[in-house]
C-alpha cells in the first residue's frame, strides 16, 4: 500500500507493474521525497495515465523527463535533482562506462561541427588505434586520444549530450585499482542491456575511461527520475551488481553519481575496451 | 513488434526525429537491439520500412543519421543498397552544396560496401561531390587508390580545416593502407604544408604513430634522390 495507489490504477501503470519494468514504479514510490517530491511523482503518474496504449513506452517516459524539450540539462524539470555531493569529489578521478556506439556517435557529432565526419564504416579503424585492452593500460599513452581531440578541435566539446552516469573507484587516483577484472565493470555496476533491463547487458560492446569533473559541474546522486524507464537501477546511492558477479564482488561496491557531461579534455586515461 | 512499428513511424513522421541529438538515444538503442537480434523482428520488415522512410526528402544531417541507423542495425542488405544505387539517378542531382553532400554520403555508403559495383570512373564523373564535398569524395576515392588520395589531399592541404579533416582520417588511412604507405603520404603532405604550426601537428602525429618525418626523412630522401622530398628539405632548412 502506498499513498500513490489511486494514481496507479490506470491501465498503463498496471501494465508496467506487472511487467519486467515494474521496478521503475517501485523505485519512484520509494525515492526520497526531499529530492523527488510528491508533486513530481504525481506529475509522472498522471502523465502515465494519459498514455494512449499504443505508442512506445520507453519513448513516452523519455519524453516526460526531457521536459521542457530543447532546453539545457540545467533547465530540465525532472532531471539532475538528487543530493549534491560535496567538493571533495573534485579531487578524485571518476570512472565512466559508455557503450562503444554511444561514445562513437557523440564523438562523430562533435567532429561534425568542425570537420567532414568519417563514415561509421571507419569506426573499426578508430577503435584499433584508440581503444586498448585492459592489460595494456600500463604500456600505452593516455595522450594519444587527447592529441586527436586537440588537433581535430573537439577538446572543449561535451563528450555526450545527456546526463552522465559515473562511478567512484576504490582509489581516488586510480579508478580501476582493486578491480579484479576491468571487463567485469558492466556486471559490477549493474549496467542495463539494450532495452534497459538486465537481459543481454553483457552483449553491448562498451568502453571505460577515467576523468576529472571540472568544478563548475555539480555532481549529484542519481534519483529514480534520472534512472527513468530502467528497472536495473535501484536507490541507495551505490550501483547494484548483477547476480553473476556478486560472488566476486560486494553487491553494492561503487558509489554512483550523475552530472552534466564533462568535456573531452577532462579525460585522464586511455579508452579501455571492456 | 508494436514498438518497432511506432519507432519507424516516428522516424517517418517526426521531422525532428533524425536531427534532435538528445532524441537519437532511443533510436540507437533500437539499432543496438536489432543488431544484437534481441528483438523479434525480421530484417525484411525493417528493410521495407526503411525503404518507405527513404521516400522522404532528406537533408544531409537527417541522411547521415539514417545511414548510421542502418549501419548500426546491420541492415545494409543488398536490397537496400540496390535501392540506394537506383535513387542516385533521380535524387540529389543539383549542384548545390547540400545536394552534393547528400549525394556524396550515398555514394560513400555504396562504395564502402561494394566498391566493385561502383567504378572509379563513375566516381570521377561525380564532379559536384568532388568540388563541393571534397573530403567525402576523398573517402570514396580511398577505396580505390591511395596514391590518388595522396595527390587529392595535397591539392587541398592548405585550405582552412584541411588538417583537421586529415587528422580525423588518419586512423582510417593507417588501417587501410598500413604504416609504410601512410609514411609516404605524410612526407608528401608535410612537404606541401605552408603553415608552420600545421606542419608541427602533422609531425607530432607521425611521432605518435612511430613514423619518421622531418629532417630525418628529408635526409633519407636526399640520399635516395627523390625529387619531391627536396621541397621538404628546403622548407626545413
Amino acid at each position: 500500500m502506498s499513498k500513490y495507489d489511486e494514481y496507479l490504477k490506470c491501465k498503463c501503470c498496471q501494465d508496467i507493474l506487472s511487467s519486467e519494468y515494474g521496478q521503475v514504479i517501485k523505485n519512484i514510490i520509494d525515492d526520497d521525497e526531499t529530492y523527488i517530491t510528491e508533486s513530481m511523482k504525481i506529475d509522472l503518474f498522471l502523465y502515465l495515465a494519459r498514455h494512449d496504449g499504443i505508442s512506445d513506452m520507453m519513448q513516452y517516459w523519455d519524453d516526460f523527463f526531457d521536459h521542457p524539450k530543447g532546453k539545457d540539462l540545467s533547465e530540465k524539470t525532472y532531471l539532475l535533482k538528487g543530493r549534491i555531493i560535496d567538493n571533495s569529489i573534485y579531487n578524485k578521478k571518476l570512472g565512466r562506462v559508455s557503450s562503444l556506439t554511444g561514445f562513437m556517435r557523440s564523438l562523430k557529432t562533435a567532429l561534425s561541427k568542425i570537420t567532414v565526419p568519417i563514415s561509421d564504416f571507419d569506426d573499426e579503424a578508430f577503435t584499433e588505434i584508440f581503444f586498448i585492452e585492459p592489460e595494456d593500460i600500463s604500456n600505452t599513452s593516455s595522450q594519444l586520444f587527447i592529441d586527436y581531440a586537440n588537433d581535430t578541435g573537439i577538446l572543449n566539446f561535451k563528450i555526450q549530450q545527456h546526463p552522465m552516469w559515473t562511478f567512484e573507484g576504490l582509489d581516488d587516483e586510480d579508478v580501476y585499482k582493486g578491480i579484479k577484472k576491468i571487463k567485469d565493470l558492466p556486471c559490477i555496476l549493474g549496467l542495463p542491456g539494450p532495452f534497459r533491463t538486465s537481459s543481454d547487458y553483457n552483449k553491448i560492446p562498451r568502453i571505460t575511461f577515467s576523468f576529472f569533473v571540472p568544478k563548475y559541474i555539480i555532481v549529484r546522486k542519481p534519483t529514480s527520475f534520472d534512472a527513468g524507464y530502467m528497472p536495473v537501477w535501484c536507490g541507495g546511492g551505490k550501483a547494484k551488481a548483477h547476480k553473476e558477479c556478486q560472488s566476486d564482488y560486494t553487491e553494492f561496491l561503487f558509489e554512483e553519481y550523475i552530472h552534466e557531461p564533462v568535456l573531452y579534455k577532462n579525460i585522464t586515461s586511455q579508452l579501455i575496451k571492456i | 513488434m508494436k514498438k518497432e512499428i511506432d519507432f519507424i513511424k516516428l522516424i517517418k513522421e517526426d521531422k525532428n526525429a533524425l536531427v534532435n541529438k538528445e532524441g537519437l538515444k532511443p533510436l540507437f538503442e533500437l539499432a543496438e537491439a536489432i543488431r544484437l537480434e534481441t528483438k523479434p523482428l525480421t530484417k525484411a520488415y525493417v528493410e521495407k520500412s526503411l525503404c518507405e522512410i527513404e521516400m522522404r526528402i532528406f537533408n544531409s544531417e537527417e541522411l547521415s543519421t539514417y545511414l548510421s541507423f542502418i549501419y548500426y542495425s546491420k541492415l545494409d542488405t543488398d536490397t537496400l543498397l540496390n535501392k540506394i544505387i537506383a535513387s542516385l539517378k533521380t535524387t540529389f542531382l543539383s549542384n548545390t552544396t547540400e545536394d552534393s553532400v547528400c549525394r556524396g554520403l550515398l555514394v560513400r555508403f555504396i562504395i564502402e560496401r561494394k566498391p566493385d559495383i561502383y567504378s572509379i570512373q563513375s566516381l570521377f564523373k561525380e564532379s559536384s561531390i568532388r568540388e563541393k564535398a571534397s573530403w567525402i569524395w576523398i573517402d570514396c576515392l580511398s577505396h580505390y587508390s591511395f596514391s590518388l588520395v595522396i595527390k587529392e589531399i595535397t591539392t587541398h592541404i592548405n585550405e582552412e580545416s584541411a588538417l583537421k579533416n586529415l587528422i580525423v582520417r588518419i586512423p582510417t588511412f593507417l588501417k587501410k593502407f598500413g604504416k609504410d604507405d601512410l609514411r609516404i603520404a605524410i612526407v608528401e603532405w608535410y612537404a606541401n604544408i605552408e603553415n608552420f604550426r600545421s606542419r608541427a601537428i602533422l609531425d607530432n602525429w607521425a611521432k605518435n604513430l612511430n613514423i619518421k618525418v622531418g629532417m630525418s626523412i628529408s635526409a633519407e630522401a636526399l640520399i635516395n634522390n627523390v625529387p619531391f622530398f627536396q621541397n621538404s628539405l628546403m622548407q626545413h632548412g
